[in-house]
């Protein structure tokens, strides 16, 4: 896999990520709802199902039907996790970012902010 | 909200029950009665059917839809999975970084072979007990020589030798101590119509009662029974299972039916079974019958004559030393009794004495395995340190990806799980390649040293060595795989993200330095011992033999015990005759003993007018044909050698050795002496002296020896001829056998080989220690080189930016290459200081197997030094190199 993942798709891999950490199920709701709460941004459940089928294509998350629950009416859940290739792939493009950022952030800070002159 | 239910059930298809579950969920647990929260849903709602029905969502709903559905790992229980993950993910990073992984699994698979494969052999032979019901009882008993009474004080072995008949049948049945005691006296048998001519085999005959003390059952017929001793039965004899295969056919009906051997007939009465074994210590191992002794022979009527092989059971509740104490009583008593036979001219007599028959069995070559396995366990020690330091550098340089998931949220026993799972993986691969190596070497070690260690037979791969070798990896593993993760999992991740490139600390390096100083001193240790065993083989093979051996082969014939009538003394001659007309040969000889071989007679010589008791004794007595010693190229210094009219009515003529002349004649004239010779006094002159040859071995040092006319020797019963030629092995050997079928067709041509085969033989226990000490040092070498270029790559990679600013800073790449090497030859120097310390120490064990090297021996100290030095500073020189390589601005830019 050396495929760079798309801003949507690393915010639907971190969310797995700390789902998983958290020992929390993670489906279309929980997922949403983490970056929700991560990012103050609201995805559609319909964007958070394309991601998740991409991923799933491409062997970075794995997932599998749940049995029904009262809680919606007898429907069955689909869950996911990360799996190794996943998280690899998470880690590369972490590090990508961390190596390409490293001592210049403050620069963009700056630059971002608008206030370095030019 | 009805228009929300309607368009979600636009979304049709196998997930459709799922996602409108989820919005369902997502409403309820937003709806907070606004009607923010209703757009919020309906915007939602809309968006999530437009992805829906997306041409490409459709698309990959299809190809996901035809891959089958996804799995639940967390079904089986999480743990498992969790587990399966971090195997599949080592296998993984193993394939990504495979010499590293490689590494890891070469250097425990050897540590964990060669301890396996040494320590089975130590076990199967010393630590098992021997294959018989109760063998701890089980003795050696025999004769002890007045002052030689201990062939190893520090082992408790008794020097023991053979026993008269007489002396046996009495101590049998007086000994309390023991339950049994049994006699055994190998015989050659001769099979006239052997597959390939006459052939020799052994014969043991046995007194009564042996097979019974080590609990043998027949497998065909029966054993001996007590008038079958008493010779009430005519003879009989069994065969050993082997020889029923191979000789009768595996035929049942081979009972009754007779064989000739020692042209007597003699009635096959049964067939021992499969297992049977007997004692190597008192029997070796290639009899193939089996007949009671006969006590008709003239042999069993001497005290004086000590040709049987003892060894007994323990009464109940006996004690070694009860039955060594009780034995030395009995001694006593023979000799006060018996004294013809018992007692030296000097007065003193034969002692009695015992070992346990597992210790008579393995005797002196304990020692060499104990040494073998503390070889290999040192082996063991660097393979383990190394492997140890490999993980760990591994385990940093991943310390990255740690610090990379920990911020990402990965718990911390996950992360020391899959460390740990990944350094286990390794550990286990090597313990499998160990295995293999274990099974390989001592299948090589079986073929390799036949005859050399005792039960051999015995020898298998040891599972529970194994199996505690490869816990022991495991364990490494663990430890290797642990401590990074917990230092990463310990929660300073911004530390390691800042090292995800590979920085650490100094104080981890100098742990691993002193890692790898350990494995340089350990394998130092190997290299000295390695280099005092060649340097002493060497001297060993340099020994001058004191003949020419180059074109000489020689073979045997004749028997101790031959069959009637059988060539002795001067009818051997004609058998000389039939070799000379072989063409091509340049000379051609007779004697009764040949060099590297043990002598088979030591004639007792004496002044004439000195006291009968004053005997020179430990001189080795040669019978020689004419032309021997021109024949093997023997410098005759003074006088003549043999002469063909040296004949059986001559005064005897005695051709002694210069050691026999430094030692016995100092200061006399050697030419024209006289001796008297033999227990008849028969007197004989000496007419020549010559150079000194070897005797048995090349470490034994020069030892006196007299030679005699082989016609004088009357009745000598075997001959050894010498002949050298410069044809083709093969073809001569032909010819030889042949000219020996036409002398005797009845007799085998036994022993043929070439001199230097037999000189080689007298070394192989040497060579072969030389062999797998210098194999050890050699891996040990391999190994220590492999931990210092390990560890001193790693730390050029972690100084990558620091000597980036130094060159940067205007440092050549000389200082740099400087900065490496100074460190490397820390290493070095202290490994080799601890290294030549306890080499110091260690090498002693050593002292009984060297030949004209001391133990300490300086020379061998310094090459290996400087052996050891110069390989760790080679390792050291490719990281140096890399080093010089360093690009100053991009290192920069590096963490």
């Amino acid at each position: 896999m050396s495929k760079t993942l798309g801003e949507f798709e690393q915010s639907v891999l971190f969310a797995l990520l700390e789902l998983e950490r958290e020992e929390a199920e993670a489906y279309g709701v929980s997922i949403r709802e983490t970056i929700r709460r991560r990012t103050d941004r609201s995805a559609s459940t319909g964007a958070v199902y394309t991601t998740l089928d991409r991923l799933r294509e491409h062997g970075l998350v794995d997932s599998w039907t749940s049995e029904p629950t009262g809680e919606r009416g007898g429907r069955r859940r689909r869950l996911y996790r990360l799996t190794p290739e996943g998280a690899e792939a998470l880690s590369r493009s972490v590090r990508i970012f961390q190596d390409m950022s490293r001592g210049l952030l403050g620069h963009l800070e700056a630059r971002a902010g608008g206030g370095v002159d030019g | 909200m009805r228009l929300t239910r309607w368009l979600a059930a636009l979304i049709r298809g196998p997930d459709a029950e799922v996602v409108r579950g989820d919005l369902h969920e997502a409403w309820r647990s937003d709806d907070d009665g606004s009607w923010r929260a209703r757009g919020a849903h309906l915007r939602d709602v809309v968006a999530t059917v437009a992805a829906w029905w997306s041409p490409a969502a459709v698309r990959r709903r299809r190809r996901l839809a035809r891959r089958g559905p996804g799995t639940n790992p967390t079904g089986g229980g999480g743990g498992m999975s969790g587990w399966w993950r971090d195997l599949r993910l080592a296998a993984r990073r193993a394939r990504r970084h495979p010499r590293a992984a490689l590494m890891v699994v070469g250097v425990l698979g050897l540590g964990i072979g060669a301890t396996t494969a040494v320590y089975s052999v130590v076990d199967g032979v010393m630590l098992r007990s021997l294959p018989y019901p109760e063998a701890q009882r089980l003795v050696a008993v025999g004769v002890t020589f007045p002052g030689r009474e201990w062939r190893d004080d520090a082992a408790g072995l008794q020097y023991l030798a053979g026993v008269s008949y007489l002396n046996f049948a009495e101590v049998r049945d007086r000994a309390r101590t023991l339950d049994r005691l049994v006699g055994l006296q190998r015989l050659g048998a001769l099979i006239p119509d052997g597959p390939a001519g006459p052939e020799l085999v052994g014969m043991m005959a046995v007194t009564e009662g042996f097979f019974e003390t080590l609990g043998v059952r027949p497998h065909l017929g029966r054993l001996f029974g007590p008038d079958d001793f008493a010779g009430r039965t005519g003879s009989v004899t069994l065969l050993t299972y082997g020889t029923w295969m191979q000789r009768f056919g595996g035929d049942p009906d081979v009972i009754g039916r007779p064989v000739s051997s020692q042209g007597a007939a003699q009635t096959i009465v049964g067939v021992l079974p499969p297992d049977f074994q007997a004692p190597e210590a008192v029997a070796g191992d290639d009899n193939e019958f089996w007949v009671p002794l006969e006590l008709d022979h003239p042999r069993y009527e001497s005290r004086g004559n000590r040709s049987l092989t003892l060894f007994g059971r323990l009464a109940m509740g006996a004690t070694l030393d009860e039955a060594r104490t009780e034995l030395d009583g009995l001694a006593a008593d023979l000799a006060r009794t018996w004294p013809d036979g018992n007692v030296y001219p000097d007065g003193t007599h034969f002692g009695w004495g015992a070992n346990l028959l597992r210790a008579e069995t393995v005797g002196a070559t304990g020692r060499t395995l104990l040494i073998f396995l503390g070889a290999a366990g040192l082996l063991l020690a660097i393979a383990v340190l190394n492997a140890t330091n490999l993980l760990f550098v591994r385990s940093l340089e991943s310390a990255g990806d740690l610090g990379v998931r920990t911020a990402l949220g990965a718990s911390r026993s996950s992360l020391v799980r899959q460390n740990v799972v990944e350094a286990l993986v390794l550990a286990l691969a090597g313990g499998l390649l160990g295995s293999g190596l274990a099974a390989a070497s001592v299948a090589a070690f079986r073929s390799l040293a036949p005859g050399l260690v005792p039960r051999m037979q015995d020898v298998s791969v040891d599972l529970r060595v194994l199996g505690a070798a490869v816990a022991l990896s495991a364990l490494v593993g663990v430890a290797a795989g642990l401590v990074p993760a917990l230092r990463v999992g310990a929660g300073n991740v911004a530390q390691g993200l800042r090292r995800s490139a590979g920085a650490v600390a100094g104080g981890r390096t100098a742990w691993m330095d002193g890692v790898v100083a350990i494995q340089v001193a350990l394998a130092l240790v190997l290299v000295t011992g390695g280099t005092l065993l060649t340097r002493s083989f060497v001297e060993l093979r340099s020994v001058d033999p004191g003949f020419d051996p180059e074109g000489l082969t020689t073979f045997s014939m004749g028997t101790k015990r031959g069959p009637d009538p059988e060539p002795a003394g001067d009818a051997w001659m004609a058998l000389l005759d039939e070799v000379r007309a072989i063409p091509g040969l340049t000379a051609v000889a007779g004697a009764s003993n040949l060099p590297y071989e043990n002598p088979n007679w030591a004639p007792s010589l004496r002044r004439p007018g000195s006291a009968p008791d004053e005997l020179m004794l430990g001189n080795a007595g040669y019978l020689v044909t004419p032309g021997y010693f021109e024949a093997l190229g023997i410098p005759v210094l003074r006088g003549r050698g043999i002469r063909a009219s040296d004949g059986p009515d001559d005064v005897v003529a005695v051709v002694v050795n210069q050691a026999f002349v430094d030692t016995h004649l100092a200061g006399d004239d050697p030419l024209g002496a006289t001796f008297l010779l033999g227990d008849e006094d028969t007197p004989a002159q000496v007419v020549g002296v010559v150079g000194n040859v070897v005797q048995t071995r090349a470490e034994e040092g020069l030892r006196p020896a007299v030679y005699l006319s082989f016609r004088q020797g009357e009745g000598w019963p075997w001959i050894r001829v010498i002949v050298r030629s410069d044809r083709e092995a093969q073809a001569l050997t032909t010819d030889l056998r042949a000219a020996g079928a036409r002398y005797a067709a009845h007799l085998p041509v036994d022993r043929l080989s070439s001199m230097a085969d037999r000189m080689a033989r007298t070394r192989s226990e040497p060579r072969i220690n030389m062999l797998l000490l210098t194999g050890f040092a050699g891996v040990a070498l391999l190994l220590a080189a492999a931990g210092v270029y390990a560890t001193l790559a790693h730390a050029v990679t972690l100084r990558r930016r620091e000597m980036g600013i130094r060159m940067a800073l205007g440092a050549d790449a000389g200082a740099v290459l400087g900065l490496v090497l100074r460190r490397n030859l820390v290493l070095a120097v202290g490994g080799l200081a601890v290294g030549l310390a306890a080499s110091w120490a260690a090498t002693g064990v050593l002292g009984r197997y060297l030949f004209e090297v001391t133990a300490r021996d300086p020379v061998s100290l310094a090459l290996a030094t400087l052996v050891l030095a110069m390989a760790t500073l080679a390792a050291g020189l490719a990281p140096a190199m890399r080093a010089t390589r360093v690009d100053p601005t991009g290192s920069l830019n590096a963490p």
